[in-house]
C-alpha cells in the first residue's frame, strides 16, 4: 500500500494534521505543567468545550454567515480564557503548594463537571462544524490532492509553535514565566506578583485549547466524552517531548500524529498499542523525554 | 564616607531619625521546628548592621521573616513606618526591601541580562536601572549574554546583588556574600558592599567572616540559638576577645 506515492504522501499529511491539532492542546498543557507544576487533567475537556462553544457560534448563532468559523474560534478562545481565569483565581490557586493528588482530584472534578455541562447544554448527539467556504475542497499538491482544511490545521500548529516560542523566549512575560518555573520564591522576593504570572499561563493554555477545539471541530466530530481520548494522547505527547518543553511537545505531537496515521492504515486494531510502544521505547532511552531536561524528575 | 555613619551615638547635629527597619521580638518556625525566639533589631538609614553568629543560629531565617517568605508567628516588623509583618514578599520588595539570598538563587537558565530584567519591577526606587547597576558592576557588562548557570561563584555573587538592586531597594538584606568565595574575590565583594553604602543604601549583613564585618559594619548583633545575645558597636566586638570566642569562632 505504502509503495503508492500518492497514498504515502496522504498518510504523512494526515499524520501531520493530526499531530498539529494535538500540539495546540499539548503546548498549553506542557506550559502549565512546566510553570505551575499542575497536571491539568481538564485540558482535554477545555478542548472539547471549545469545540462545543465553536459549534454554538458557527452553526447556531452565525449559521450561514461567511467566516463564521473564525469568529467561533475566537469566541471559543475567549470563553475558555474567562472560564480558566475564574477557575484559577477562585480555586486552583489555593492548590499550588499542596500535594499533587489535590490538583489531580480537582482537575478530574473539572473533567466530570464539563462533560455533564456539555451533555445538559448540547445533548449527546454527534455534532460537526462545516468547513468555511474558503477552505472547502482539496488542493492539488502535485503528488496528491489533499483537503485544504487539513492543510490549514497544519499551518495553525506551526504558527502557534512559532508564536509561543517567540512569546516565551523574547518577551518579558516569557522571561517571567521561565524565572517562575525555576524559582518562584526568589522571583516574588524581587517584587514580581508570581500568582499573576501563574494565572496568565493557565489562561493562555486554556485559550489555546479552546481555539484548537473549535478549529478541530470542523475536521472531526464532537461528542461528550471525546476529551478522554484527547487527554491521553496529549499526555503522551507531553511526556515523550519532555515536561515543560515546547519544541518537545511539537516533536512528540508529530511523532504521535504519524504513528496514528500509519497505524490506522496498516494495523487498525493496534493503533493505540503502537503509540504506547513508541512511548515506552522513547522513555527507555530518554526517561526525561526527547527535549526535556535531565533533572526534571 | 558621609559623617553620619559613624556617629549614631552622638546626639548633636543629627535629627533624631526614625529607624528604616525595626524588627520587634519576632518568633519564627518552620512547621513545628522553631528557629527564632524573640529577635529584635533596628537599622538606621544609611547604616550597615551586621548579623553574626555561627551556622544555624537563625540569621537566614531572620531575613526570610523580614522578607515575608517565612512570616513570623508573633512579633512585628516595621519598615519605613509601615507594618509589613504579614505582607507578601513581592509587596515588601516593592516597598524598598531587597533580599540577596545566601545561595544566590540565580535563575540558571536565564542569561545575565534576563536575570536582571525580571527584577526590574519598577516598584521601589526607580533610579536603579540597568545603566546604574552595570556602572556599579562593570564586570557584568561583557557577561550579559551568558547563561546564569555558567557563571563562576564570584560572578554569581555579583549578579545576585545586581539583580536585587534592579528591584530598587532602599535597604538590602545581604546573606553571607563572602561564603564559598576565594579570598581575592571576597575582597572585591567587600568593595562592592562599600560602594553600595556610598549609593545611600542601608544594609543588614549576615556574615561569618569577622574581618569583613569589622571593616564594614557600624553595629553588630550576635545571634545564638535564635536569640540576640549581643548588641553593640563594631569596636566592642573588636576589643572583646572573650565575646568573639564565645559566639563566633569555631
Amino acid at each position: 500500500m505504502l509503495t503508492n506515492p500518492m497514498f504515502l504522501s496522504m498518510t504523512i499529511l494526515n499524520g501531520i494534521s493530526i499531530g498539529m491539532v494535538i500540539f495546540v492542546i499539548a503546548a498549553g498543557l506542557t506550559l502549565i505543567l512546566g510553570v505551575l507544576r499542575v497536571l491539568n487533567f481538564a485540558h482535554g475537556a477545555f478542548f472539547m468545550l471549545g469545540g462545543y462553544v465553536g459549534w454554538q457560534v458557527a452553526e447556531v448563532w452565525l449559521d450561514g454567515v461567511p467566516g463564521a468559523l473564525w469568529i467561533a474560534a475566537i469566541a471559543a478562545g475567549l470563553v475558555l480564557a474567562v472560564l480558566a481565569l475564574i477557575i484559577e483565581r477562585t480555586m486552583l490557586k489555593h492548590l499550588y503548594g499542596r500535594e499533587e493528588y489535590y490538583q489531580l482530584l480537582f482537575t478530574f472534578a473539572l473533567v466530570l463537571l464539563i462533560n455533564d455541562a456539555v451533555k445538559v447544554i448540547w445533548g449527546t448527539d454527534i455534532l460537526t462544524i462545516a468547513h468555511p467556504d474558503s477552505l472547502r475542497g482539496a488542493m492539488d499538491l502535485g503528488i496528491t490532492f489533499y483537503p485544504k482544511y487539513r492543510l490549514f490545521l497544519c499551518a495553525v500548529g506551526i504558527v502557534v509553535a512559532v508564536l509561543l516560542w517567540l512569546l516565551v523566549s523574547k518577551t518579558r512575560w516569557g522571561r517571567l514565566t521561565r524565572a517562575a518555573r525555576m524559582d518562584r520564591e526568589m522571583l516574588s522576593a524581587l517584587g514580581v506578583r508570581v500568582s499573576l504570572v501563574y494565572a496568565s499561563v493557565f489562561v493562555l493554555g486554556a485559550m489555546l485549547a479552546g481555539i484548537g477545539g473549535a478549529l478541530a471541530a470542523a475536521d472531526r466530530s464532537l461528542y461528550p466524552g471525546m476529551d478522554a481520548d484527547i487527554i491521553v494522547r496529549t499526555f503522551i505527547v507531553v511526556i515523550i517531548g519532555g515536561l515543560g518543553s515546547l519544541w518537545g511537545a511539537f516533536l512528540g505531537a508529530l511523532i504521535l500524529g504519524l504513528i496514528t496515521a500509519f497505524g490506522t492504515v496498516l494495523v487498525p486494531e493496534f493503533e493505540l498499542v503502537l503509540i504506547y510502544l513508541m512511548m515506552i521505547a522513547i522513555l527507555m532511552f530518554r526517561p526525561w523525554g526527547l527535549l526535556g531536561r535531565e533533572e526534571a524528575r | 564616607m558621609p559623617p553620619e555613619a559613624a556617629v549614631a551615638a552622638e546626639p548633636s547635629a543629627q535629627q533624631p531619625s526614625a529607624p528604616i527597619l525595626q524588627v520587634d521580638n519576632i518568633h519564627t518556625a518552620y512547621g513545628k521546628s522553631r528557629i527564632l525566639f524573640g529577635v529584635s533589631l533596628d537599622v538606621q538609614p544609611g547604616e550597615i548592621v551586621a548579623l553574626m553568629g555561627r551556622n544555624g543560629v537563625g540569621k537566614s531565617t531572620t531575613f526570610r521573616s523580614i522578607m515575608g517568605l517565612t512570616p513570623p508567628t508573633s512579633g512585628r516588623i516595621v519598615f519605613q513606618g509601615q507594618d509589613i509583618t504579614n505582607a507578601p514578599p513581592n509587596r515588601i520588595n516593592r516597598m524598598g526591601l531587597g533580599w540577596v539570598p545566601e545561595d544566590r538563587r540565580i535563575f540558571p537558565e536565564l542569561t545575565v541580562w534576563e536575570n536582571l530584567d525580571v527584577a526590574s519591577t519598577h516598584g521601589g526606587d526607580k533610579a536603579w536601572d540597568l545603566a546604574r547597576v552595570t556602572k556599579l558592576f562593570p564586570d557584568l557588562e561583557p557577561l550579559m549574554g551568558r547563561t546564569g548557570g555558567y557563571l563562576s561563584g564570584g560572578q554569581q555573587q555579583m549578579l545576585t546583588i545586581a539583580r536585587t538592586l534592579m528591584s530598587g531597594p532602599q535597604l538590602l538584606l545581604l546573606d553571607e556574600p563572602s561564603e564559598g568565595l576565594a579570598p581575592l574575590v571576597v575582597r572585591s565583594v567587600f568593595d562592592q558592599v562599600k560602594a553600595l553604602r556610598e549609593q545611600g543604601l542601608s544594609i543588614v549583613l549576615a556574615e561569618q567572616n569577622l574581618e569583613f564585618v569589622l571593616d564594614l559594619a557600624d553595629r553588630v548583633y550576635i545571634l545564638e540559638k535564635g536569640e540576640v545575645r549581643f548588641e553593640g558597636t563594631t569596636d566592642d566586638v573588636r576589643s572583646d576577645k572573650a565575646l568573639r570566642k564565645r559566639y563566633l569562632t569555631v
